[in-house]
Order: C-alpha cells, then structure tokens, then sequence
C-alpha cells in the first residue's frame, strides 16, 4: 500500500469503532465489549467514533480532492469512493477548483433549455398575462416521464405593458420566450413538441425551433480537458491545442458558438503526422457529428491562436461524420423486489448511451487506430451490457455482428439502440 | 447480595460537572427512562450500521393520541422496557391530561427487577419524577 493508498479511501464506520474501541482497551477499559447498548457511556463512545469516522471521511475527500483530477470530484459525479456523491445536487466542488485553480479551466455548468413559444389567441376575447404565468409541457415527440415544464421567461422588450404584463389580442399571436424549469439536457426538445398547459380557452400553440439545453460537462470530459489545458503555452501548435480550444477559449471559460449556447464537441481528433504541414481536425459532440455553429466556433478559435495554427500550417476542421452502430441483444435476470424487463432494458440503454458519447469509449476514428482509423469491439459493447444493472447474466450481442465495427478516419460511432432492439428474460 | 446491574454515568437528562456514575436500581431506572425517551441510537445493528433502530420508544410522540388509544400503548411501552434485560416485568399507566390549556400524556411505570421494583413518572411538561 502507498501513502496515497492509505489516505484516499475513507475509513468505513466499523472499522473506526473497532480502532476507538481497541484504544479504550488498551487505556484499561477491558470490558468495553459488554457495555449496555444505549447506556450513557456508551452512548458517549459511540458519539466518539462517529465523529472520528466524519473526521477521516472529510480528511480523505480532501486528500483525494488535491491528489489527482482523477480522484477529485464535484457533487453529482460519480465518485469510486464515496457512493453517495452521485446522489446529490450537482455543485462546484473539488474537481472544479481543481481545475480552474491548477489548469486555468472552468467546468461548464448546466443550463437551462431555452428556447421560442409561438403562443396564439384565437379569441373571443384579449389575454393579458405576465411573465412566469403560463406553463407549457413537453406533450409530442416521445417526452420522457415526467414531462418536463417550461414557464414564459422574462423580456422587456415583449411584456410592455406599464404592470409588465403583455395583451395578446384576440385573433394575434406572438413569440414568447420560455425557458425549462428543470435545468439540464432533459428538458431539451425537438420542434412542435410544447403544448400550453395553463388553462386558457382559445389560445394555444408551439415551438417551431428545438429547445435546447444543456448538462454540466462531463466530470470525465473536463478531466481531460485539464490535462490538454498546459498545451496553451506551448510554441508548437500541438494537437493537445486544437482538442482544448475546441471547446474552450484561451483563459479556460467555456468557448460559446454564434448562437449563444456553449460548446458542445466533447470529442476532437487531430491529424498528428504531416509531411505537408496541413492538420486535420475532426469534431464530435455527446450525440455525434458536432453541429454546424460548434464546428464555426471551434475553428475561428483554433485559427484566431498563432501558437495553435502556426505560419505555414494548413487547418481545415470540420464535423466527423457519423458511423451508426445498431446494438442489440439479450440478456437474463434473477425475478426479484425493484426488477422488470423494462426497467433492465433502461438501464441497458442509458449505460450504451453514456459509453457511446464518451471519447474513452467511443473516440473519433475508434480505438486501435492505424492513420485515424480503428474500431469498436463487440466485447466491450457487451461487457457495457453485463454490467448495466445489477444481476444481468449471459449477455448476448445479436446486432452488430461480428468481433468488431470498422470506424474509418473522421468518423464517430453513434449509437442505434431502442427498446425493442433487446430481450430481457426475467428468470423466476 | 445485590445483584451487578453495572455502573453508569449518572446521567437522566444531563450529567453533573464531575460525570458521577450510578448503579443498581438507579441505573436500571435511568436506562428505563431512556428507552421511554429516544427511538434510535447510535451503534451497530449487526450491520455495520450508524444507527440501531427501534431501540426504544419516544412517549413525545404519543402527544395529541386520542384518549381511547391510550390504553392500547400501555403493553407496547411496557415490551420495549423489558428489552432491557435487567428488567423483569414493567407496568406502564397512560393518562391524558390538560395542563394549563396544553395536552399531555402522563406516562407513570413501575419496573420490577431481580433487585426490587422501581418507578417513575414522565411528562412532557414537567420532566421526569423519580
């Protein structure tokens, strides 16, 4: 065992008692172990041993905050040594101030989706209203459970009234902006999915672009992120440049495109061998191809750094190009408390999604590259599967066929994978 | 001979500033009162656990119960005393009451141990009567 060894993993409680227990022990309490349970000293023991356990737990989460990105983690990630962390409310933490104090980088917070409400009023009468007083839920285009809502946000340019209030008159329309009340990527929708849901006869309407919102950047993601962070002081236009100012501006702030929304490329592959001095650089975001204003954005701010793109250097940077992998299979389960099939088979799909937006897992041009190109193992897609909740056994991988899927040059797997495309047999 | 019910910190709602102990009857009489007081406690189920559940019974939580339901804790108060095993039998009366406009239960026990008996009374208003 090593001193980090030692200092990472927190005491468990028992083995904190066991310790203030053996130190009683030794001072001459050698009857400790009969002690009533609930008596007054006793009582006062166990007090002690809590507050020793507290004690170490807070001295390894701080170890481990400073020792490495890789141990540090802000509530909300996953956290190998502390599985409640996952559970709570998503806040800066260790990783954050890790990260932007240690490598100039700021983790991307979520945010809310935001987006167009075309609310029309077909009468009889004028509607007056101000903002936050319609809600609106996500009703068409397959919502997730619940339905996430959405409110009209505030505009002083739209709710001009003298109260703040805005009068719709009868047989008018008008574009209200609304915005998500719950934050993050959930609440993002395609168009003509919202439906006004706040009673008020004759009016209704959509929304005719997707509301977007987005996730707090990926704990794994930004860890990387970091890592590429010392390539911004470097003379050499190093690939490590081009993956971190795909996503990042200079000082470490999140890189926003032409329509105000961060970056979402959390995938970049560069060209890193050029006898003619042209690199390539291929850009992907958590769903696949990187969109048209994140690629924009990516490459006016590669291009705008000469230690990035140096004289003589040719940079060309666009969307990698998608290679839909379709998975599908089977899998078995013991029948107990808390298991359905429908249930293992979210899971199955949220686990294959998560790997398939992950560059560890699924990078740009595949692992094992020769000249960019590689693959994507069928293994690994069912050791994804095995692992997806608890008690799956005999996985088996139907769809793609064979041992692995060819990913050509510029290409990022993306994932085809719906509930119908996989089999759970719950066993009695 | 008197029979070893061990030795205690003296201590019912606090102790004094020299943490004197007690024992006997008086520690088996206090341990009742903390059973009748405190649901949980700190401590290992066999689990590893923070807590040991449903050590005891907090009587705070009968504040407000209709008269008629009353009688029906008095067996249960009386089966979470003899969890302690020093204690043989325990009687346990319940009486509403109202004390200057404010409800309250006044939970009276007598325990019965290898020793003697014991008794005391709890209110929520007035503390413990020994």
């Amino acid at each position: 065992m090593s001193f980090f060894d030692d200092l990472l993993p927190p005491e468990t409680l028992a083995g904190v008692r066991a310790k203030v227990v053996a130190t009683a022990q030794a001072a001459g309490l050698t009857t400790i172990t009969s002690w009533a349970k609930g008596g007054t000293g006793e009582q006062m023991l166990q007090t002690g041993a809590l507050v020793a356990y507290v004690f170490t737990g807070i001295v390894a989460k701080v170890v481990r905050g400073f020792a490495s990105l890789d141990t540090a983690t802000d509530p909300g990630d996953v956290d190998a040594f502390d599985p409640d962390n996952v559970s709570r409310t998503p806040a800066r933490g260790f990783l954050s101030w890790l990260g932007e104090n240690g490598f100039g980088t700021v983790r991307e917070d979520a945010t809310f989706a935001t987006g167009v409400y075309t609310f029309a009023n077909a009468g009889p009468g004028s509607r007056t209203f101000g903002p936050d007083a319609l809600i609106f839920t996500w009703t068409s285009n397959t919502p997730p459970s619940p339905a996430p809502t959405y409110r009209n946000a505030a505009d002083s340019t739209i709710y001009t009234n003298p109260d703040g209030t805005v009068t719709v008159a009868a047989g008018d329309s008008i574009d209200l902006p609304v915005r998500a009340e719950e934050v993050g990527a959930r609440s993002s929708c395609p168009s003509s999915s919202l439906s006004l849901t706040t009673t008020l006869v004759g009016c209704s309407g959509t929304n005719a672009a997707p509301i977007v919102g987005a996730d707090r950047e990926d704990a794994d993601v930004f860890r990387a992120r970091c890592r590429q962070a010392p390539a911004r002081v470097s003379l050499g236009g190093p690939s490590a440049a081009y993956r971190y100012l795909a996503a990042k501006n200079l000082d470490g702030t999140p890189l926003i495109n032409a329509v105000g929304a961060a970056s979402a490329i959390n995938r970049v592959y560069v060209s890193e061998d050029s006898s003619t001095g042209v690199v390539n650089a291929y850009y992907a975001s958590a769903s696949g191809p990187a969109s048209s204003d994140d690629v924009t954005a990516a490459n006016d701010n590669i291009e705008s750094q000469a230690f990035a793109v140096p004289d003589a250097i040719t940079f060309t940077g666009v969307a990698a190009t998608a290679t839909t992998i379709h998975v599908a299979g089977s899998v078995k389960i013991k029948a107990k408390a808390g298991v359905t099939a429908a249930a293992v088979k979210l899971a199955i799909l949220l686990a294959l999604g998560r790997k398939f937006s992950s560059n560890d897992f699924a990078p740009i041009g595949g692992l094992d590259q020769t000249a960019g190109a590689g693959f994507i193992y069928t293994v690994d897609i069912q050791s994804v599967v095995a692992a997806a909740f608890p008690g799956i056994y005999d996985p088996v991988i139907s769809a793609p066929g064979g041992a692995s899927t060819a990913i050509a040059l510029g290409h990022v797997p993306v994932l085809d994978s719906d509930a119908l495309d996989w089999l759970v047999t719950v066993v009695p | 001979m008197a029979t070893d019910f061990g030795t205690d910190i003296a201590c019912v709602y606090d102790a004094d500033a020299f943490f004197s102990t007690t024992s006997g009857i008086d520690l088996v009489r206090q341990d009742a009162i903390h059973r009748l007081l405190t649901d949980d406690i700190l401590g290992d189920d066999g689990t590893g656990s923070l807590v040991i559940a449903g050590w005891g019974y907090d009587v705070r939580r009968l504040l407000g119960m209709p008269a008629s339901r009353l009688a029906s804790m008095q067996p249960v108060l009386s089966e979470v005393l003899t969890r302690d095993e020093r204690v043989d039998s325990a009687d346990v009366t319940l009486t509403s009451r109202t004390v200057r406009g404010l409800t309250d239960v006044l939970v009276e026990v007598v325990g019965r141990t290898a020793d003697g008996a014991f008794s005391f009374v709890l209110s929520s208003l007035d503390r413990v009567t020994l």
